[in-house]
């Protein structure tokens, strides 16, 4: 039921996740602001809307118009409900996307010498000594063997962080 | 959702020979370290990604079953990653307010639904010696499943409907109505094999909830891969298991159709070859029920309860089908439908003298529900009982022939159906309402049929002899008003 | 018998070290490994690195099969498993009664809310036991001889003896004195005795004979004391539909019949029904010794999600358990409910295997595993001399309510008492909803002998027109439903109302009344003379010329309440009813 710890490849991206994180909240927040303050508004006209069909029906002694009042409501919360879902699936999207990007730009920096070789041994001891480890065209490395390979690039690693940091995310939409 | 297993070694590699594609199998070669039951990810050469679960770990074989069927699969090209244990999902509170299919991943649009902690979907045994027994009730807001059923925290009751009776509707509308005196509560609700427009029925019917962050739900449709039918209900009680013995809630999960989720079982087990037993079902569909089913419970020492609700179609409507059969002697009681009451428009058709909640007693009653509500609930089914001999007599003789006591007994039936048992699928009633109706069903009948009631009570709500003037009042058709003050609740919520 | 070492009495290979072997494959709980030296059939191996329990089920060439007792998810072909170099035994001791166990005996008290594959279990909490000797050092004993006792584990004592195959001078003796249940407690020509024992569960414990069984067990549910009832050493099939009460009854037994220990194996049944039994028997008196029913008991609680193949092994367990104890002179009743979900293990299993399936899937070996099972009950003279005896009551879940499925058809074979429950009978709540018309009890004869020995030799003319007043009454009610009582002559209508009395005032038992739940032999007498007296009379009064009507419209409640009205012994209450009633009818004019 616990996280499993970090090994050792993604300790190299540990900086990168925490300023990511940071980041990210702000642009969350605002635009998830945003989608709030529009649901809010459309739900309270969906409800107004609502409540003219119920008072109609009521004055013309109808019975159909609790179903219509109802119907509309429902749609209304449901696109509401979706609106936030969406804008929170963007927030997210857009912390993967700045991820791989972040990770990708290791590539231009010092330190990357040092991890490419790391992934490189990394991939010898998955597949044995005689594995065939090239460069990957996004960073990092593809190490093959007879009937096996592993993908150890930039993005892949940055993908698995992401999925690694589990809850965490979630304070992108959880104050 | 990520199902994720412990991110081993082994959770890097890819294996990349298959050696051969058989049914719903691949047979992976060359691997090594790859455990029994552990979760597949599959990558197909055009970069789909398919699921998998490892049937028979042989030497350096992996014998998988790819949950997505093996169809369009080329053998070249395809990578297998093994995820190191048996499937994983996040659980947490997360889960509250999404929609998502049986796999667990997002159909409402939102991110994936993510978790600090992750939990197997087969879970463990509850340790019998630290379960408490259940003693309090989960009231549905239907009129004659509360008051002649009552559902209690902790119980499994399934549904046995047939094919064209609205079970669907009434599993909804529990969902959607259920509470617990006040106490935290949730549903989790895990379609199998729900047609689209049984999909988006239970969608709408289940907004409310939903929206208010009260509700799981797990859609597998038709046209879904069938083996993902078998992790639906397994995750669902995963997250519902955290959600009440962790995060100290009362959780509902409802499983609709286990005779859907059977077949797929059947059909799994048919792929892999294995000896059949009745009606060609697998020999252990007892125990794999079993292990769905006695999920639900209390715990000592710890708040919050799984109070299960499966759903089942009986073939036929036959209930030695293996299916009901075997349900019935895991679960606590059951509800059963009637297509009879169904046909004379009653809602919902519920067929009161086959039902039965076998732990209502110790979660109804005085100090549980309402003092009287046990004996009422009696009564209701003993004079039920009579009506069934009344009505086989009337048949035999006529009902010109019948005592007077006997018509009245029709009378009750009367009542019983139309004002006790009938209710609108989007109406929640109060226990209060619907052991008074009863009582206005019992008030048909002379008092001297009412043994089971004590004198106070039968004193107090003006029991009548056979010949005293004076039938109780007709309902009042007043309470359709009540969904509209209901909706217009929620609307401000 | 010089291999027996130890203090278990079990024989133990000499090959005191186990190699290590390596596991080759893992497909659900059959898990295949490599063969290593020194593994024979039905030994207990240690699984992978969690160290599941197993056992090995074949051996072909350099491959053994292993039976997994756990659940194998995430077990991978190239992990170890050693084997133990003994089959899978139990241990045997004290701390059994009023404890709650495992199919594997291992206990639940200690272990968390979920049970999580292979996780040593926290054996029940160490503790030391009243040790008092009953032999002088360099006394000569034999196998099963009591050395001393063992007091304050329950109501009664439990008794240390010689393990089977030892016999000789008694080297050492311990002191009056508290031990832990290791300490040895005696050494037997050179065998040391511990106050605990263990044995391997599929093999009987031995016993210097079996005896005939003269003696009733006592059950305190009349329709079975008083039409079928069950010998002390003989053996019961419950079969039964859901619904039709089937727990409800053995967990009466299990609360009110009068053994001295008590075996509860919930076989594959449900987890908040073991929960009630546990909640339960804590909280009930023994009415014979006044302390808590579960200290007389001895619970398994294998539910129907824990894993499967312990379940295949917890009736086992269940039998040898109890043997332990009748081998200290005592009667012991295994309930095992349901033995259908044990058999389902064994089919499971076998298909794994890929054995050729017989009916329904099931394996060709089924009928001969269910005798094999039932055949350890037994009445029997003890190796220390003593009698003893256990009984089996198993219940049988037919599928779909099918008489005619293997497990029920076979069961049916093996068993001397069967007591059928009807769904009929449930559906009317009569309950017990046991048949009169669809059980037997082949222990009638030999009983009804020992009830004329004890003093009771009304006992089988008792039974006889019990029987008779049923039959006579379900004959009639065929031909009432066809022409109505009405058409019926007044002396058939008062069979009809016999029945109806003898059905609801004796046979019908409330298990949830504090007084009727459990009724002392001497009242089901009382009660059934009581309504056959009234019967008699009613029938008098027709031939005098009253109205068969007149007579079926007097209330009869007074007689009917008598059963939940008196204490479970009251005779002289029921008496004063039964002249109340018939006082009643004499006021019946033509």
């Amino acid at each position: 039921m616990t996280p499993p710890a970090p090994d050792q490849t993604t300790d190299a991206l540990h900086p990168v996740r925490a300023g990511l994180l940071r980041s990210a909240h702000a642009d969350a927040a605002a635009l998830l602001a945003r989608t709030e303050r529009e649901t809010a508004a459309r739900l309270d006209q969906a409800r107004a809307e609502a409540r003219a069909i119920l008072d109609e029906a009521r004055r013309q002694g109808e019975a159909d118009g609790a179903d219509a009042a109802r119907d509309l409501l429902v749609t209304a919360r449901r696109q509401a409900r979706s609106r936030t879902l969406a804008a929170r699936r963007e927030a997210y999207e857009e912390l993967r996307h700045e991820a791989a990007e972040r990770v990708r730009e290791l590539r231009r920096t010092d330190g990357y010498a040092a991890v490419r070789e790391r992934l490189e041994q990394r991939a010898r001891v998955l597949l044995g000594p005689a594995a065939e480890v090239s460069e990957h065209a996004e960073g990092g490395v593809v190490g093959r063997a007879p009937g096996k390979q592993v993908d150890l690039s930039l993005t892949v690693l940055a993908d698995r962080a992401l999925d690694r940091m589990g809850g965490e995310v979630r304070s992108l939409w959880e104050p | 959702m990520n199902p994720s297993g412990s991110m081993s070694l082994s959770g890097a590699i890819e294996y990349t020979h298959v050696g051969e594609l058989r049914g719903p199998l691949a047979i992976v070669e060359g691997v090594s370290g790859v455990g029994w039951d552990e979760y597949v990810r599959i990558t197909l050469a055009s970069g789909e990604r398919r699921h998998g679960v490892v049937l028979d770990a042989d030497r350096d074989r992996a014998v998988v079953q790819v949950l997505e069927g093996t169809a369009g699969m080329d053998p070249e090209g395809v990578r297998a990653a093994f995820t190191g244990s048996p499937l994983r999902v996040p659980v947490g509170t997360d889960w509250l307010g999404r929609v998502c299919n049986g796999r667990g991943e997002p159909l409402d649009g939102g991110p994936p639904v993510l978790g600090s902690h992750t939990a197997e979907v087969g879970g463990a045994p509850l340790n019998p010696v630290r379960r408490e027994p259940p003693s309090e009730p989960v009231l549905t807001g239907v009129g004659a499943v509360d008051a002649l059923t009552t559902l209690v925290r902790g119980q499994k009751l399934p549904v046995f409907s047939v094919a064209g009776l609205p079970h669907l509707e009434l599993a909804a509308q529990i969902a959607a109505q259920a509470t617990t005196a006040g106490e935290a509560f949730s549903v989790v609700f895990a379609g199998m094999g729900l047609t689209h427009a049984d999909a988006s029925f239970v969608r709408d019917a289940l907004e409310a909830r939903s929206v208010a962050g009260e509700l799981v739900l797990l859609l597998n449709t038709a046209d879904d891969p069938v083996i993902e039918r078998i992790l639906t209900p397994r995750i669902a009680l995963t997250v519902a298991e955290h959600l009440a013995f962790t995060e100290a809630r009362h959780v509902l999960v409802v499983m609709t159709d286990m005779t859907t989720y059977a077949e797929a079982l059947r059909e799994v087990s048919a792929a892999r070859g294995e000896i059949p037993a009745r009606r060609a079902y697998p020999g252990y569909l007892y125990s794999d029920l079993a292990s769905l089913y006695e999920r639900c419970g209390r715990l000592r020492d710890r708040p919050g309860s799984v109070t299960v609700l499966p759903v089942l179609t009986m073939p036929a409507g036959d209930i030695t089908h293996p299916v009901p059969d075997l349900t019935g002697y895991i679960t606590e009681g059951q509800i059963v439908l009637s297509a009879e009451t169904h046909a004379r428009g009653v809602y919902p058709p519920l067929d009161a003298l086959s039902s039965l909640s076998r732990l209502m007693r110790k979660g109804a009653g005085p100090g549980r529900t309402r003092d009287d509500h046990l004996d009422v609930a009696a009564q209701l089914l003993a004079a039920l009982a009579r009506v069934r001999q009344v009505r086989d007599l009337a048949d035999l003789v006529g009902q010109a022939a019948l005592s007077p006591t006997d018509r009245r007994y029709l009378d009750f039936e009367e009542a019983f159906l139309w004002d006790f048992v009938d209710q609108r699928s989007d109406e929640p009633r109060a226990l209060d309402a619907s052991l008074e109706r009863g009582w206005r069903a019992l008030l048909t009948l002379p008092r001297s049929q009412l043994s089971m009631l004590p004198a106070r009570l039968l004193d107090a709500h003006g029991a009548k002899g056979l010949d005293e003037p004076g039938h109780p009042g007709h309902p009042d058709d007043l309470d359709h008003l009540d969904g509209l003050d209901g909706l217009d609740g929620e609307a401000s919520r | 018998m010089g291999a027996v070492t130890g203090a278990s009495g079990t024989r133990r290979r000499p090959a005191a070290r186990q190699p290590v072997s390596r596991i080759l494959r893992v497909t659900g709980p059959l898990v295949e490994m490599e063969y290593s030296g020194g593994i024979a059939m039905y030994d207990l191996v240690s699984i992978g690195p969690a160290g599941l329990p197993g056992e090995v089920v074949a051996i072909s060439g350099d491959v053994v099969t292993v039976q997994a007792y756990e659940y194998t998810g995430g077990l991978a072909p190239g992990q170890t498993a050693l084997p133990r170099g003994h089959p899978l035994s139990v241990r045997l001791g004290p701390e059994l009664l009023g404890g709650i166990f495992d199919g594997l005996l291992r206990p639940l008290s200690g272990a968390g809310d979920w049970l999580l594959p292979g996780t040593q279990r926290a054996a029940a909490e160490e503790r030391t036991w009243s040790f008092s000797p009953l032999v002088a050092q360099d006394e000569q004993v034999t196998e099963g001889q009591t050395l001393g006792e063992i007091r304050g584990a329950g109501p009664v004592p439990v008794k240390v003896l010689v393990p089977p195959g030892c016999r000789g001078a008694v080297e050492e003796i311990a002191v009056a004195g508290d031990h832990p249940r290791e300490a040895v407690v005696a050494v037997v020509d050179g065998t040391e005795v511990t106050a605990g024992t263990r044995w391997p569960v599929r093999r009987p414990r031995p016993v210097r004979e079996r005896v005939d069984s003269h003696e009733a067990l006592n059950t305190g549910q009349r329709v079975i004391d008083l039409l079928f009832p069950v010998a002390r050493g003989s053996t019961v099939a419950v079969p039964g539909g859901f619904g039709t009460g089937k727990t409800v009854l053995l967990q009466q037994i299990a609360k009110w019949c009068d053994a001295d220990v008590i075996v509860y194996v919930g076989c594959g049944e449900r987890g908040n029904e073991m929960a009630d039994v546990i909640t339960e028997l804590s909280e009930l008196r023994d009415p014979r010794t006044g302390g808590r029913l579960a200290d007389r008991t001895v619970t398994i609680a294998n539910t129907s999600n824990m894993p499967m193949m312990a379940r295949e092994a917890s009736v086992h367990t269940g039998v040898t358990v109890a043997e332990y104890f009748r081998d200290m002179g005592l009667d012991v009743v295994v309930i095992a409910d349901s033995t259908s979900r044990w058999a389902e293990a064994l089919r499971e299993f076998a298909s794994r295997t890929g054995a050729l399936p017989a009916e329904e899937g099931y394996p060709a070996g089924l009928a001969s595993a269910i005798a094999a099972f039932y055949e350890r009950a037994a009445a029997v003279t003890t190796l220390g001399g003593e009698r003893g005896s256990v009984t089996v009551i198993g219940a049988v879940s037919p599928p779909g309510g099918d008489m005619t499925e293997p497990v029920t058809a076979h069961t049916e074979r093996f068993v001397r008492c069967l007591w059928s429950l009807d769904r009929d009978l449930a559906y009317a709540r009569h309950y017990p909803a046991l048949s009169w018309a669809g059980s037997f009890s082949r222990d009638v004869p030999v009983l009804a002998a020992g009830h004329r020995a004890a003093g009771d030799p009304a006992w089988a003319g008792r039974r006889d027109r019990v029987g008779a007043v049923l039959a006579e009454a379900d004959r009639l009610a065929d031909l009432v439903e066809l022409i109505g009582i009405a058409a019926l002559p007044a002396r058939e209508r008062m069979s009809v109302l016999a029945g109806r009395l003898v059905r609801e005032g004796v046979l019908q038992q409330s298990a949830l009344s504090e007084r009727d739940a459990y009724c002392g032999r001497e009242k089901t007498a009382a009660l059934t003379d009581a309504v056959l007296a009234v019967a008699d009379r009613c029938r008098e009064l027709v031939d005098s010329g009253v109205p068969a009507a007149s007579v079926e419209e007097v209330d009869f409640g007074p007689l009917l309440r008598a059963r939940e009205d008196t204490g479970p012994h009251d005779i002289a209450g029921v008496a004063a009813r039964r002249d109340a009633m018939l006082a009643g009818l004499g006021a019946v004019q033509p």
